[in-house]
């Protein structure tokens, strides 16, 4: 690892004030790996560790707000995020392993947008809002490419607004190594309105699959899928599955998180 | 281009380790792991992977399970580290860890240390976990000897007993 | 001295809790790179970023000026070394000898697999050492690569060396190809499949680390490095460094996992040494995993067309292999033995096949070597015969259970000669299938399936029956030392890395001399106790200390006896020993074995030809190999929607001879399955066409985690070995011989709705998908 300084900031302030050239310290999962093999390296990290503001899950009826510091374990075992939008309790609840969970943030991965990370799905497929330190960003304009986002340099992911949804799931096929996501499908109902979101698949990041939504929107049951297909042009191929076999994956964990939610 | 990692600027960190403070001079740079295994001299954490791979450097940082190589060690300033060494009371063996002696959840040993703090990690917020969730509780722990039966068998000895 | 009751509870037989454990589950295990000496020094290796090219130079001018850099070490500062040579004679059909045999230590003029070491950089820290060797220049030009073994023997293939043609360092034939021509002709049936065995890392999950210092004074190396025996490893060590071996130590503590792997020289260590020596520093080098998945040997890699004639009745007339085994970039001790040899004596397994014939090309490649990995051909070749088997089933319409039947070796026909040349001196390898067929529920299957296709699911079951060919006999040491603090110290040159030798040995003690089992120590790690020893490799360790124990304990009662004989004062011939103790015959005069140790340190004045120590050295020589066997049922669930595998039953019934230790050997049993299960359905290594590894990683090569593991069903059915005073047969891979075609051919079971007849490993998620729908596989699947 190159050499970095390390500052553990106090407020969103101090955060935004002090990054400079360097990098945001959320959990570390991601970036300390990258870091540790050299293909990463900010000279300084500020470390978000502690601070208050960003910590801390809140819903008033109708929106849920889980603040960017919140881990992946706090959104699983969260009472508040169970009632709110239970399919999202447990789809972190499925974010790789326990220490995993334990360490890597929402903020962390939204910001991050790995291809093969679950919450961006779960961000389209509601509509969430990723507030940060200066502005409100719809999901939609959030996800631009493969760990590519609206974020501008220096700007901190503070919290993410989930909207309720009448229904809400997720279902996603392991990678048999990372136990990433090779395909994860969002399924989320709001009245007419479905929003359906993959994840793992497409060769620049998540996206919606609008075929599906509109299948959905007028008949919301895995049987609706059925016959639907999506063209494996544009999806990612590598040694852990074509294009093709994503293609049908995407298919059949629609269908699963359909019936699951 | 930067500073070589000699250039490191340390700082005096406070850590409770296994029970009792400590504080030593650490680098920003330096990870949990190496800072528990050469300063403070816990080489019952193992590493096995580069980062976040293979569970078997798994400490409990207050109470919760992580990964000492992915770990600042900076980032643990006044909190709490477990590692294997500090499971043991009055020199006894825990539970679980007599269980892996009964059970054979050891056999080269060097998943053991991860294997163990993980299965604390797990029995601390739920005492009686099922088959299933046990094997959740470790997917993040990799062992080439065992075919992980009597890992898992180790931690069902211990379910629904007290600490 | 313990109650007789206490001793039993501890003596063969019974599952003793393991004297190993007290440290490893609280942390105090002493590995490689655990240990640390005062001014040490750190390595850090400078490795080939391409498969294939010609080294132009390496420049290490900027890398020399970094901070703590203490010196850096190239092919031209170590030509003195020699890699060893495989130990076996190997031959090609011309009787020419394997060519390759001997490599430079590390790369000279060209670079052969992306991995392939370059050059040493020693710091004085770890990450000073790794900064340095980043700032190294290896000038490489790059050349077409071939990783793929039959693409390596195409004209026109990229020629890895310059004095190897074809790049065919070995092209074996084994077998009568008159006569097994001839009963191809006479056959009713052929059954013929393309067998794959995909290459796998090994994965222990200790990474390879050592420490090696030097003594200028005695001009003696100490290592500090895993093994697998500290005998070989010192003789190889000093014949690498061109040293006497007495100028060699070495010394191993805990290792963690080997599996074959870390028993053998690899050219970091030749490197290390030198540096120790030249610069008068001890030298630690630890490795990171992303250079195991390139730098540790590999395993498998084997591309065979294989055929079996039948008769009508089903007997089988014939096997016919002949394939290409991968053996990497460089020639290893044991990759071309591997391919060229184990898997053709292995194929044979329990049946009467009366000939079989092999022919193997044994590929160099841009890739890393292969060595020993878990079973080492054995689960190859049986793996190989029992598709065989089920092929021959298929296409004859014979019952697979039956078919097995009428070709096994019956009991009345051992001690049984195969048409290989191995001699079976035991064994009921019908009875062991009825046995395996009931302790699998057979005939509760159809309901199980009938419930899995209600859930969507499709059911398969597999058959996988062995039999291995244990490690080649080697000499081994069995020291027994009654200490003075009151405890017996067994010496012995096997090694433990895992498989709990400390416990299992101490209860051969236990049951030979009846000393308490807390009493017994075993020592084997260090290369100045361990006057000779075979070590540990090829499921031999318990025919070969065990034995060594058991005939060591034989002079300890012998001179027992004549001890006691003095002072118990009765003549030799009226002292009998049973359970620990020494009593003259009749009378209630007697004295324990420990108690008489302890006499004899402390006596005077003793007659001469008194022993004066009950310690015993002996040296076992050379038990043949053991034929361990098994079977295997698995049963198998695959999604069709999403290609999932899960393996949902598993059942195992065993031939291991005399169990010393049952838990521990159900424990062998499982690790080797869950390997096997890693091998045929998720693990692969995959290069892409440069020859630069994709799997390079554990979030890219697939193992086995804890969700995978099946629920087991154990039984041992022994028939006791003759040619060993144990009656042991070892255990160590059969987990692996039986798992790869258990699991396949119930996986093959499972896909019969969709017309499939074979599935070539690893059955990945896509491979299965495919297959259940009809689709045509990937061309790099």
């Amino acid at each position: 690892m190159y050499a970095f300084t390390h500052h553990a900031a106090t407020s969103v302030a101090d955060a935004v004030k002090s990054v400079g050239e360097g990098k945001f310290l959320a959990g570390g999962h991601t970036l300390i790996p990258t870091m540790k093999q050299r293909l990463a390296q900010p000279g300084h990290l500020v470390d978000l560790n502690k601070v208050a503001e960003l910590k801390g899950i809140s819903d008033n009826g109708s929106v849920l707000t889980i603040k960017a510091m919140s881990r992946h374990a706090e959104v699983e075992a969260s009472d508040v995020v169970r009632r709110a939008v239970p399919g999202l309790a447990a789809l972190a609840g499925g974010i790789g392993d326990p220490q995993v969970r334990h360490r890597g943030t929402i903020g962390g991965s939204v910001a991050n947008n790995d291809p093969v990370a679950d919450y961006p799905a779960a961000c389209l497929a509601l509509g969430a809002t990723i507030v940060t330190d200066r502005r409100r960003i719809a999901a939609d304009d959030f996800f631009q490419g493969l760990f590519t986002t609206a974020l501008e340099d220096g700007e901190l992911i503070t919290a993410i607004e989930f909207p309720h949804a009448d229904k809400f799931s997720y279902a996603k096929f392991r990678n048999p190594a990372s136990r990433y996501a090779l395909v994860g499908v969002a399924v989320a109902r709001r009245g007419a309105q479905v929003r359906v979101a993959v994840t793992g698949a497409g060769s620049d990041g998540v996206f919606r699959w609008t075929d599906a939504e509109s299948k959905l929107a007028s008949n919301f049951s895995a049987s609706a899928l059925d016959g639907l297909t999506i063209p494996a042009s544009g999806l990612n191929g590598d040694i852990h599955g074509s294009a093709e076999y994503r293609a049908h994956l995407i298919g059949v964990m629609a269908k699963r998180a359909v019936a699951a939610a | 281009m930067h500073e070589p990692s000699a250039q490191y600027k340390k700082r005096l960190l406070r850590i409770k380790v296994n029970g009792r403070w400590r504080e030593d001079a650490v680098a920003d740079g330096c990870m949990l792991v190496d800072y528990l295994r050469d300063t403070a001299g816990l080489t019952g954490v193992k590493t096995g992977c580069d980062g976040g791979e293979c569970g078997a450097c798994t400490v409990l940082l207050d109470g919760l399970p992580v990964l000492a190589c992915v770990t600042l060690a900076v980032r643990c300033e006044g909190r709490s580290v477990e590692t294997i060494e500090g499971l043991a009371a009055q020199g006894r063996p825990s539970r679980l860890q007599q269980a892996f002696h009964e059970k054979l959840g050891a056999q080269c040993g060097y998943c053991t240390p991860g294997m163990v703090m993980a299965s604390e990690a797990l029995l601390r917020r739920n005492p009686t976990p099922t088959d299933d969730e046990i094997r959740a509780a470790l997917a993040g722990n990799l062992c080439r000897c065992t075919g992980y039966v009597k890992i898992i068998e180790s931690v069902k000895a211990v379910a629904g007993l007290a600490p | 001295m313990s109650a007789p009751t206490d001793i039993s509870d501890f003596s063969i037989g019974k599952p003793v809790r393991r004297s190993e454990d007290a440290a490893l589950i609280q942390g105090r295990g002493r590995y490689s790179d655990d240990i640390a000496v005062d001014g040490q020094a750190f390595g850090a290796v400078v490795r080939s970023r391409y498969a294939h090219g010609r080294l132009r130079s390496v420049n290490i001018e900027a890398a020399k000026g970094m901070p703590g850099v203490l010196a850096i070490y190239t092919a031209a500062d170590l030509a003195a070394y020699v890699a060893p040579r495989s130990p076996f004679a190997l031959k090609s059909i011309d009787g020419s000898p394997m060519l390759g045999a001997t490599t430079a230590t590390f790369a000279k003029d060209k670079v052969r697999f992306v991995g392939d070491p370059i050059a040493l950089v020693v710091a004085e820290s770890e990450i000073l050492a790794r900064e340095a060797a980043e700032a190294v220049e290896a000038n490489i030009e790059p050349l077409p690569a071939v990783t793929d073994a039959r693409a390596a023997a195409a004209p026109g293939a990229p020629q890895i060396y310059d004095d190897i043609p074809g790049n065919l360092p070995l092209h074996t034939h084994f077998g009568d190809i008159d006569k097994v021509t001839d009963a191809f002709s006479r056959a009713a049936h052929v059954a013929r499949l393309r067998l794959v065995s995909n290459r796998v890392v090994v994965a222990a999950m200790e990474p390879r680390a050592a420490l090696f210092e030097y003594d200028p004074a005695s001009e003696r190396f100490t290592a500090h490095i895993q093994s697998q025996g500290v005998f070989g490893m010192r003789n190889n060590l000093a014949a690498a460094m061109g040293v006497p071996p007495e100028k060699m130590r070495v010394l191993t503590g805990q290792v963690g996992g080997s599996f074959g792997m870390k028993g053998v020289v690899f050219p970091e260590y030749m490197a290390l040494l030198h540096a120790a020596r030249d610069l008068k520093r001890p030298v630690k080098w630890s490795e990171q995993r992303t250079e195991s998945f390139v730098s540790d040997h590999q395993g498998r890699d084997h591309d065979i067309d294989a055929e079996l004639a039948l008769a009508a009745d089903g007997t089988f007339l014939a096997l016919r292999m002949s394939g290409y085994g991968n053996i990497g970039a460089y020639v290893t001790p044991f990759g071309a033995m591997i391919a060229a040899l184990n898997i053709h004596r292995n194929a044979q397994s329990v049946y009467r096949t009366p000939l079989i014939e092999m022919h193997m090309r044994c590929m160099l490649t841009n890739t890393p070597p292969i060595g020993a990995y878990r079973g080492a051909g054995r689960p190859e070749g049986n793996y190989i015969m029992e598709r065989m088997v089920e092929e021959a089933a298929r296409i004859s319409g014979i019952d697979p259970i039956d078919l097995r039947r009428r070709n096994h070796i019956r009991p009345e026909q051992i001690p049984f000669a195969t048409g290989i040349g191995t001699i079976y001196d035991s064994g009921d390898f019908t009875g062991l299938l009825d046995e395996a067929i009931e302790a699998a529920d057979w005939n509760g299957y159809a309901q199980r399936k009938a419930e899995s296709v209600a859930r969507g699911k499709l059911r398969g079951r597999g058959i996988g029956q062995y039999l291995e060919i244990t490690a080649p006999p080697t000499n081994e040491l069995g020291k027994i030392d009654f200490d003075e603090d009151g405890g017996v110290t067994i010496t012995t040159g096997t090694l433990d890395f895992g498989q709990g030798h400390a416990t299992t040995f101490a209860q051969v003690l236990v049951d030979k001399l009846g000393i308490p089992f807390d009493r017994i120590r075993v020592v084997q790690g260090d290369s100045d106790r361990v006057t000779i020893g075979g070590g540990t490799g090829g499921s031999k360790s318990i025919m070969a200390s065990g034995a060594a124990i058991v005939e060591a304990g034989d002079k300890v009662i012998e001179a027992g006896k004549l001890a006691a004989s003095h002072l118990l004062e009765a003549a030799v011939s009226d002292i009998v020993f049973s359970r620990g103790v020494f009593s003259v015959a009749g009378t209630d005069r007697q004295i324990g074995v420990l108690e008489l140790a302890r006499r004899l340190r402390v006596a005077t004045g003793l007659p001469t030809d008194c022993p004066v120590t009950l310690n015993a050295v002996h040296v076992h020589k050379a038990s043949p190999s053991a034929y361990p066997n098994g079977c295997h049922i698995a049963e198998v669930e695959v999604d069709p929607d999403t290609g999932t595998v899960a393996v949902v039953r598993y059942t195992m019934t065993n031939d291991f001879g005399t169990v010393v230790n049952p838990m521990i050997v159900a424990g062998q049993a499982h690790g080797g399955v869950m390997q096997g299960v890693g091998q045929a359905l998720m693990e692969r290594v995959v290069f892409d066409r440069d020859g630069q590894i994709l799997t390079g990683s554990f979030t890219d090569y697939a193992l086995p985690r804890a969700s995978e593991a099946p629920p087991f069903v154990i039984r041992n059915r022994p028939t006791i070995a003759t040619t060993n005073p144990l009656g042991a047969k070892g255990c160590g891979e059969a987990g692996c011989a039986g798992a790869l075609p258990a699991v396949m051919n119930a996986l093959v079971d499972a896909l019969k709705p969709c017309g499939v007849t074979h599935v070539n490993m690893p059955a990945t998620p896509e491979v299965v998908w495919r297959l259940a729908n009809g689709k045509q596989a990937r061309a790099m699947d």
